[in-house]
């Protein structure tokens, strides 16, 4: 059973280089022919035969197809005997379905593909044909399925052997960045090369693709793109849906999706907190470190924000130290570093403060951990904010 | 003039400009009641982008041709809101990036591309940065050296954007600190960086990336006062605003998985900060399950108080299951849950164990996608942690006039409930939301969107939110 599952996962992986190209770059064909490949190849008909033009051409749109007069070098064509018998095959319908010489034959679609290739180039350097499409010696009729993907292109395309540039082959716009407006539709990642595709998470958790190569991303986005979300001022309404006004502190506490990606918590929504009357409001350098900030006193007229017990000496279900450890970046938006100081700073500041209360906020094992000495080493600053000059608490041990 | 011959050369460019007016309500907790402040808003921006510094060469050759381009983002953003008046407290200050009234250079930047024999990138200016360390601007250089080798060196420097800067986006600012009567000078000090990366470049299969950085300041703090005696200003000490040391890496085994792993050193705090790890599997060309893991913990600048409290990372598991059924079907269903800090404990030993530690949620969407438009459902559960939040929405777009005009709407309905409020406001409530936008292309480069989205919930009946949007784009 395990085997079997195995077996079926990885033919289900292997199954995925059976996909066609994208029909964005290559659109859908249409080719109503009888012919094989396999049949010609077997007979040792070489590719450059038929395909006389394609060691020449320059551009993807080439039509490479070979004429009538071509297979008429084999096949005994005569037009006005559209039945005729012969070996090879010479009746119409040998090689057009379904047409009995009357008229003209279903045409051949093949509409210009959104993408560059220099057949010549790549010949000049001795890229075989089953190189790039190696599946039309088992194949009968050759269709978009035998066009190479992009893997195989990267095979060579690395920067060392031929240039990796995406505009190498991709249509280009004047910046240089990949032209995804196309005709077709909008040019999008299969997700094939990097996992990134670009689905219906992909708003939400693109941060593992972008956030590791940004030089990737800018082949399509500029960095404009990017700050049109994450800069802020105007809410995403596909990404902050309906009356996220509402629902948004949850999301925050749990930091889903992770505000910082937008947001300062020290600006952005401590701000926006103070003016809504959420926060508390600061003067205009802050707020004084001896003012009361733990009593929820701006709400007495109305309502309280924190649940009973959230200041309590005695730690409740509802108090705030819990919470504070699991998000403090929520303390961040609603509080400015002075409110945790008025209650957990030392001595000196205590004894200018009315409800100073010195409670070590500090995790255990604090005072002798790496934790304390990088903090106090790189940034000795911060230390001075709670701490006295000459506190002996101020060195780690 | 025979002898200064004249080159005469042809610059592309492109000019856009995206005028955004928005108006909308906030809630006002004050005064025990519920009173909506008006916000109005009008933001201006511009884009400009000149090319073609250097001479085109023959895209036949087979050279890559360099490529050096001016880049520029500008914003004007000024709100008129109404906010809190404050007469009784004293006034209240309004945050830069509340109350701009500025001109912000987003992003400056000269950038070469494929100089030296397709070996080197440059940038330089005001610019954004995005990867595993942070996203962040700085006014500086950066260059991306990257030989035949599979192997790139980068290197940048240069002072960090802060929001109080002169032209810079408060959005940039480094987070975890803000106006302190403790630090007056920290939001106007020079923040020098440098940082450095080595990548692996133009392997096909498999990318690798280590980046440090560090941002470094020097300023005066106020420091505590001994009992009885009065607050000093300090000499200006040297501090460090954040070093980071980032490792990710990403591979691709066949067609079917990408398995990507990255872990973020905070040096401030001598402790992984920031970690994940997953594989997308592409069971079929249709199908793909990603079971992922991250981990994040607090993460403040180093003069911010909040490094040094007990607190503690969360860990996140998820699973992801997508399928396309045809490229017009994609379905997605998710399922995830979050672990956060179980226990208190301080130096004083105090433990506490209560609540609930763990957020946990599922999902669901489905995109259908027709020849004029698009039609999208979706929904989620979550609870846990931060509350309850359950229900969904149904969005779609129609195309009423092909590239021309199109009509966009989206109707929300949750039921949600804040774990951590006061019991006044801990309920179960309901919100009723919709959208309703058009978008009318005018002509070529010209087009004008609007939005109103109207919502209602048992804290207000009504919540407008309006917006509208006039995007001009020059190409010649």
């Amino acid at each position: 059973m395990t085997r079997a599952a195995l077996t079926l996962l990885l033919a289900s992986i292997a199954s995925a280089e059976a996909r066609g190209p994208s029909t964005i770059i290559i659109p859908e064909q249409r080719i109503p022919l009888r012919f094989s490949h396999r049949q010609h190849l077997a007979l040792n008909v070489k590719c450059e035969f038929c395909h006389s033009k394609a060691a020449l051409s320059r551009v993807a749109r080439d039509f490479l197809v070979p004429p009538e007069e071509v297979c008429a070098d084999c096949h005994a064509i005569e037009r006005d005997k559209p039945n005729k018998q012969a070996k090879p095959v010479a009746a119409c319908g040998g090689c057009h379905p379904g047409f009995s010489g009357i008229g003209q034959p279903a045409r051949i679609e093949i509409p210009p593909p959104f993408v560059k290739f220099n057949h010549q180039v790549h010949v000049s350097r001795g890229v075989e044909c089953v190189t790039c499409h190696a599946t039309v010696p088992t194949a009968d009729l050759a269709t978009r399925a035998e066009l190479p993907r992009m893997p195989l292109c990267l095979s060579c395309h690395d920067g060392k052997q031929a240039p990796s540039q995406c505009t190498t082959c991709h249509l280009g716009d004047a910046e240089g960045r990949i032209k995804t407006a196309l005709p077709t539709g909008t040019l999008t990642p299969s997700g094939v090369l990097r996992g990134d595709a670009h689905d219906l998470r992909f708003k939400m958790d693109h941060r593992r693709v972008a956030a590791n190569d940004e030089r990737y991303c800018e082949n399509c986005h500029r960095q404009e793109w990017c700050q049109s979300c994450h800069n802020g001022i105007v809410k995403p309404l596909d990404f902050h849906g309906n009356d996220y006004l509402s629902l948004h502190a949850a999301d925050a506490r749990r930091n889903i999706p992770d505000c910082a990606s937008c947001h300062r918590r020290q600006t952005f929504c401590l701000g926006c907190h103070q003016r809504s009357g959420v926060a508390l409001a600061r003067d205009v350098r802050g707020v004084d470190p001896s003012a009361d900030t733990t009593t929820n006193a701006h709400f007495t007229q109305g309502r309280k924000f924190h649940p009973e017990g959230w200041i309590d000496d005695a730690r409740g279900p509802s108090h705030h130290a819990p919470q504070a450890q699991r998000n403090i970046a929520a303390s961040a938006s609603c509080h400015p570093q002075e409110t945790c100081l008025a209650s957990h700073a030392t001595a000196g500041l205590r004894s200018t403060s009315p409800v100073g209360r010195f409670v070590d906020p500090h995790p255990a094992g604090f005072a002798t951990s790496r934790r304390c000495r990088a903090l106090a080493d790189k940034n000795p600053r911060a230390c001075l904010k709670c701490h006295t000059v000459d506190d002996p608490a101020r060195s780690c041990r | 003039m025979a002898l200064w011959p004249i080159v005469a050369h042809a610059y592309d460019f492109e000019i856009s400009a995206t005028t955004v007016g928005q108006g909308d309500q906030i809630r006002r907790f004050q005064d025990g009641e519920v009173v909506l402040l008006t916000r109005r808003r009008v933001t201006q921006l511009l884009g400009l982008r000149v090319f073609g510094f250097l001479p085109a060469q023959d895209p036949d050759s087979g050279r890559v041709v360099p490529r050096l381009q001016l880049v520029g983002a500008l914003r004007f953003d000024t709100d008129f809101a109404e906010f809190r008046d404050n007469t009784d407290e004293g006034g209240i200050v309004v945050v830069p990036e509340l109350d701009n009234d500025q001109l912000d250079v987003l992003s400056l930047t000269v950038e070469g591309r494929d100089f030296l024999d397709a070996t080197t990138d440059f940038r330089v200016g005001r610019q954004v940065v995005v990867d595993p360390l942070d996203y962040y601007a700085f006014d500086g250089g950066q260059f991306f050296f990257h030989p035949p080798i599979y192997l790139g060196v980068e290197g940048f420097g240069g002072f960090q954007v802060r929001g109080t800067d002169p032209l810079s986006s408060p959005s940039f600012e480094i987070d975890g600190t803000t106006d302190s009567v403790l630090a007056p000078d920290e939001p106007e000090a020079l923040s020098p960086m440098f940082g450095g990366a080595i990548q692996t470049h133009g392997l096909r299969d498999v990318f690798a990336r280590a980046s440090y950085r560090r941002t470094f300041s020097t300023v005066a703090v106020v420091a505590v006062p001994t009992a009885g005696a009065d607050a000093e200003r300090t000499s200006a000490i040297e501090g460090i605003d954040e070093e980071k040391l980032a490792v990710s890496a990403r591979a691709r085994i066949g067609d079917g998985l990408h398995p990507y792993a990255g872990v973020r050193w905070n040096a401030l705090t001598a402790r992984a900060d920031l970690g994940e790890a997953g594989v997308r599997v592409a069971l079929h060309p249709r199908h793909a399950v990603t079971p992922a893991w991250a981990m994040a913990a607090p993460d403040f600048e180093g003069d911010s108080i909040w490094n040094l409290y007990s607190t503690e990372p969360y860990h996140d598991a998820s699973l992801t299951y997508d399928v396309v059924v045809t490229r017009a079907h994609p379905y997605v269903i998710e399922g995830y849950a979050r672990t956060l800090a179980r226990r208190y404990a301080n130096e004083v030993q105090d433990e506490v164990t209560e609540g609930s530690a763990l957020h946990h949620g599922a999902g669901a969407g489905a995109r259908l996608m027709f020849g004029r438009g698009f039609a999208r459902v979706d929904g989620r559960f979550e609870d846990g942690f931060g509350g309850r939040t359950a229900g969904g929405d149904v969005s779609g777009r129609f195309d009423v006039l092909v590239d021309s005009v199109a009509l966009e709407g989206r109707v929300t309905v949750l039921q949600f409930q804040n774990d951590v409020r006061a019991e006044a406001l801990k309920r179960d409530m309901w919100s009723l939301g919709a959208q309703a936008g058009a978008r009318w292309v005018l002509t070529d480069g010209v087009a004008l969107h609007l939005l109103a989205e109207e919502n209602s919930n048992q804290l207000y009946t009504s919540y407008l939110r309006l917006l509208a949007m006039l995007d001009l784009a020059y190409v010649p």
